[in-house]
């Protein structure tokens, strides 16, 4: 195959050029920003940032709202893919049939990705409200005689927040795995009826292993778009109340924009980004990744 | 099973795929109905199911304002599909089954750009862009959302890709197609699903841009639709009504891409590859 | 032949370059702020572009619109990329930081030209707000501030005849009505942001407390207060949450709440004439204060005004004299009425009484309202701000007593300044209040 491999070059040289201008260079630019004491008078210019070495990060470290952004972050990600990914792949097996209004479903489905983020994280804001449409349900059937403080205590709301995430996301696993799902041809499934499989078993042993490549980028696109979530937690709650709530993103956001401490907010999102660097190398180390290759 | 009886039967699934599809549109509704409402009656307890005064004149205003935004936002986010898909699919095609060591660094790479949120991104790209004067045009608004659409269209169409059978392209070499014509003859026809799902994503993601858009573009005849939505955020607060009757209309094509991509991954199927 | 052409070419050339040397330089000013362009504000600064375009006929004005949430960071981006444009409307707690980061251009010289009185009829407030060391930097074109809203019939039903004056007659009236009607009737918002800060302000100031010595017994107090309202269920939890004080008022047009904090704009917005019909009952009066006799002492919110310290010196005059328009007292007046919000010049503050007589409260409150960003260490009052509202919540979500949190508060806003300059804020601060709090 060595005829093709200038070619092949081509073919990926514009994709690494553009990458590498415009995505790496903002992650120096906030990695040098991390190692300076940026307030709001040197990042307008007014003065020069001084450098600070790790200073940023160690004081992020030590911050109390720190530790708890990284728990939040952990239940946050850890259930939102993992319902996500359950929900997802149920719906896509159940659209595996072909019934009539199908294609219209299909496409309500995608609403949770396409409302203005505004819009539907007020909509789950003013549901998860102590007077609200959860507590009034859970109310008038006699559940609870009193109403929970979805959002408005000091434990729930980061699974209030996480529980409307769970719904956001549900779009971008469902179609992924519903079209990989149609790829898979109809006679492997028949074959394997023959064969004596029941349904449990032809998802296991045919439908998953077909499915690994999509999998794994749902895992990996999935942790990076939820641990990038932002707009979400911040219409919801701002991180509050208090600070019970905040994630990677909203503290980062509230120490740039809130208190302007422009330093430790890109230092913060230094950390998020080997974070989330960890886990996709975790998701991508997998055997699967080599097989089928052309040298 | 007689034709009457298959019918029915396919009506079942029907039934037990409305059951999911209403819980998940549930918001929908109410987002719906609160454009026909005051903010009085959108807050009222406990909430109404059916607007109890409807009127027109919040979905007017809100088309009023919102529809002189359509034009661009249409530009902005078909400008960015043709872009990304573009350039995602022959990177794509390389990534999946050539075994490079560039490849690898590449993949790498096209994780680890997306990671950063928008907001930590649009200073330092402001800089470049301002560097060669292309602020202030649709295009420097299509290229910054590319910088995460690409990326992001190129690892799933990877996977999609990585579901070919490499024996198709190994038989293609033996019979000495080159490179291009593979790509062209063989992948290509076979990913008219994958193409519809990662450009319906791309699309929702380029078409819900706000930052790029308002950033790069000082010009008001230009700004997306995104933009004009927060208008109804102002300095008192939000208009509720405005901003869900604005909601559905912004809504719409993409729904409208969405149900058109539909048919597309299901009529690509059926053409299959093992004819 | 050829030379004919070629002469005629040249002095043709001649002629273009004498008549664009000649011709008038188009100036382009660009005019932003978070204005909606459909709405009153949007339109009457509008209508001045257009005026003021016909009166200059060389000069452009373009009006940008950026979303209210996004201004303050788009003017940072702008700062650094250096593309802020030539005249630009900021919130007004914004003001010292862009002074103080060298944003916002110094504009004595102008002002000497147009006449001291003119700068001098502004409240003093806002004259505080927008200048520094002597120099002056923005001017404040709208004003508003807080008061209680009330429904009468909701209190004549539980047998009250008087609004509150005091904060226990407050609670007394809160614990009646509750019983009565079972619901939590004072609206007051909580929530984590500037906006909750401010709605705080009236009730740390009037007791004599300060934003940067929270661990005195006043400031104590009052927090004190209201976590208690809070947690007896006089204020509905879900405040912690809410987008904004705006969102306070659809329950109070429903009767779910008989008190709320907010502010005159309302009256431009929610509580419309229709509304104020069909309800009948809305009636305002000043926020209550500890003990009677004292007088309540609130912030002061509102838009300001001023040109970016980058501007090209070609375009200064233009765009000074276009701001000189909408700083006249005429404009003052007009542009407040349609939003209900309140002049920020003396002489039309007296005129509009007589148009909006509701706002008697707010037009009271706002001689002796106080600048949040002086109160609260000029460029750092953003954090600090951030400081309160986080502790408000932390008390009212019993993480920790009000005691705690504001002396956890108070030690973090402490360490952002210089011993030196903490105490030259720290004096400011009580100056202000003082002279406010003075008979």
């Amino acid at each position: 195959m060595k005829a093709f491999s200038y070619k092949i070059y081509f073919f990926l040289i514009p994709v690494l050029v553009y990458q590498l201008i415009f995505g790496i260079y903002p992650l120096i630019y906030n990695l040098i920003l991390s190692f300076k004491e940026v307030t709001l008078i040197t990042y307008l210019g007014g003065g020069i940032s001084q450098w600070i070495g790790l200073s940023n990060y160690l004081q992020i470290l030590k911050d109390p709202v720190f530790q708890k952004a990284i728990f939040n972050t952990l239940i946050f990600t850890g259930l939102s893919l993992s319902f996500q990914f359950i929900i997802g792949f149920w719906l896509a097996l159940l659209f595996n049939h072909t019934f009539p209004l199908k294609g219209l479903f299909q496409s309500l489905i995608m609403i949770p990705w396409v409302l203005p983020i505004m819009v539907s994280g007020s909509f789950f804001r003013w549901f998860f409200n102590d007077q609200g449409m959860a507590n009034n349900f859970l109310l008038s059937w006699g559940f609870i005689n009193k109403p929970i403080p979805w959002i408005t205590s000091k434990i729930f709301p980061i699974l209030s927040i996480t529980a409307a995430n769970i719904w956001l996301g549900i779009p971008f696993t469902f179609i992924l795995l519903y079209t990989g799902l149609r790829a898979i041809p109809l006679e492997l499934f028949e074959s394997a009826e023959i064969d004596g499989a029941n349904w449990w078993q032809k998802i296991l042993y045919i439908t998953v292993p077909l499915l690994k490549p999509v999998i794994i980028t749902i895992l990996t696109l999935g942790t990076i778009l939820t641990v990038k979530a932002f707009d979400l937690i911040w219409i919801m709650t701002k991180g509050g109340p208090g600070d019970v709530s905040h994630l990677f993103t909203t503290l980062s956001y509230s120490l740039a924009f809130n208190k302007f401490h422009f330093g430790k907010a890109s230092s913060l999102l230094v950390i998020m980004v080997l974070l989330v660097v960890g886990l996709t190398f975790l998701f991508n180390s997998t055997k699967v990744e080599e097989e089928s290759s052309i040298e | 099973m007689n034709k009457k009886q298959r019918k029915e039967w396919k009506w079942k699934w029907t039934l037990i795929a409305l059951i999911p599809t209403i819980i998940i549109i549930l918001p929908l509704y109410f987002i719906a109905i609160g454009g026909f409402q005051s903010a009085a009656e959108i807050f009222h307890r406990p909430p109404y199911w059916f607007p109890p005064h409807p009127s027109m004149e919040f979905y007017n205003h809100a088309w009023v304002t919102l529809f002189p935004y359509l034009k661009n936002s249409l530009i902005v986010a078909l400008g960015n599909l043709a872009l990304t898909l573009t350039v995602a699919l022959p990177a794509a095609f390389v990534l999946a089954k050539f075994r490079l060591k560039l490849g690898k660094l590449t993949f790498l790479i096209l994780l680890f750009t997306q990671i950063l949120p928008a907001i930590a991104v649009i200073i330092p790209l402001f800089l470049i862009f301002n560097n060669f004067g292309m602020i202030n045009n649709y295009f420097s608004v299509i290229l910054g959302i590319a910088v995460f659409t690409i990326p992001f269209a190129t690892v799933i169409l990877r996977a999609y890709i990585k579901g070919i059978p490499t024996s198709l392209i190994e038989a293609a070499f033996i019979d000495g197609a080159d490179l291009f014509r593979i790509f062209r003859s063989i992948i290509m026809p076979l990913l008219s699903p994958a193409i519809a799902t990662a450009g319906t994503l791309t699309f929702i993601m380029a078409w819900g841009d706000f930052i790029f858009s308002l950033s790069f573009l000082k010009d008001q005849t230009m700004q997306t639709m995104s933009i004009g939505i927060y208008r109804f955020v102002g300095q008192y607060g939000i208009e509720w009504n405005n901003l869900m009757a604005g909601s559905m209309i912004f809504a719409i094509i993409p729904i409208i891409v969405a149900l058109l991509a539909g048919k597309a991954i299901v009529a690509g199927l059926t053409a299959g590859a093992f004819k | 032949m050829k030379w004919s052409l070629g002469t005629v070419f040249i002095v043709i050339m001649l002629l273009v370059i004498v008549f664009t040397g000649f011709a008038q330089e188009n100036v382009t000013i660009t005019v932003q702020d978070y204005f909606d362009p459909a709405k009153s504000m949007g339109k009457f600064i509008q209508e001045r572009i257009v005026e003021f375009e016909n009166n200059h006929p060389n000069v452009k004005i373009n009006h940008t619109f950026i979303p209210f949430n996004q201004l303050l960071p788009t003017i940072l981006q702008q700062s650094i990329t250096k593309t802020v444009p030539e005249i630009i409307m900021v919130n007004n707690p914004n003001v010292s930081q862009l002074i103080k980061g060298g944003v916002l251009k110094d504009l004595t010289d102008k002002v000497k030209e147009w006449g001291w009185e003119n700068w001098e009829d502004f409240i003093k407030g806002y004259r505080d707000n927008g200048s520094y060391d002597g120099k002056i930097y923005a001017f404040q074109i709208t004003g508003n501030n807080l008061a209680l809203f009330y429904r009468e019939s909701l209190l004549n039903k539980a047998g009250i005849a008087n609004p509150p004056e005091t904060w226990q007659e407050l609670k007394e009236q809160c614990k009646k009505i509750k019983e009565l009607l079972d619901i939590s009737p004072f609206a007051y918002d909580a929530e984590a942001s500037d906006e909750g800060s401010f709605q705080f302000y009236p009730f740390l100031w009037s007791n004599g407390g300060s934003l940067l010595e929270l661990d005195q017994p006043e400031a104590i107090e009052a927090l004190q207060f209201l976590t208690d309202m809070f947690k007896e269920g006089y204020i509905p939890r879900d405040v912690l949450n809410i987008t904004s004080q705006g969102d306070l008022t659809p329950w109070f047009i429903n009767g779910d709440v008989a008190f709320m904090i907010n502010g005159c704009w309302e009256f431009g917005w929610h509580l419309t004439e229709d509304v104020m019909q069909q309800l009948g009952d809305v009636k305002v009066t000043s926020i209550p204060v500890q003990e009677k006799g004292i007088r309540p002492i609130v912030a002061f919110g509102g838009e300001c005004y001023g040109i970016s310290s980058n501007i090209d010196p070609a375009k200064y005059d233009a765009a000074w004299e276009f701001l000189e328009i909408l700083l006249s007292s005429d404009i003052n007046l007009k542009i407040n009425i349609d939003s209900a919000s309140l002049p920020t010049r003396v002489s039309a503050t007296e005129k509009i009484l007589t148009e909006v007589p509701i706002l008697e409260p707010f037009l009271e409150q706002s001689k002796y309202a106080l600048p949040m960003a002086l109160m609260g260490g000029m460029e750092n009052y953003g954090e600090i701000s951030s400081i309160l509202w986080v502790a408000i919540q932390k008390a009212f979500t019993g993480v920790a007593t009000p005691e705690e949190v504001f002396k956890e508060a108070a030690q973090t806003i402490k360490g952002i300044f210089s011993p030196e300059d903490y105490e030259m804020y720290k004096q400011v601060a009580r100056e202000l209040l003082q002279e406010a709090s003075k008979k």
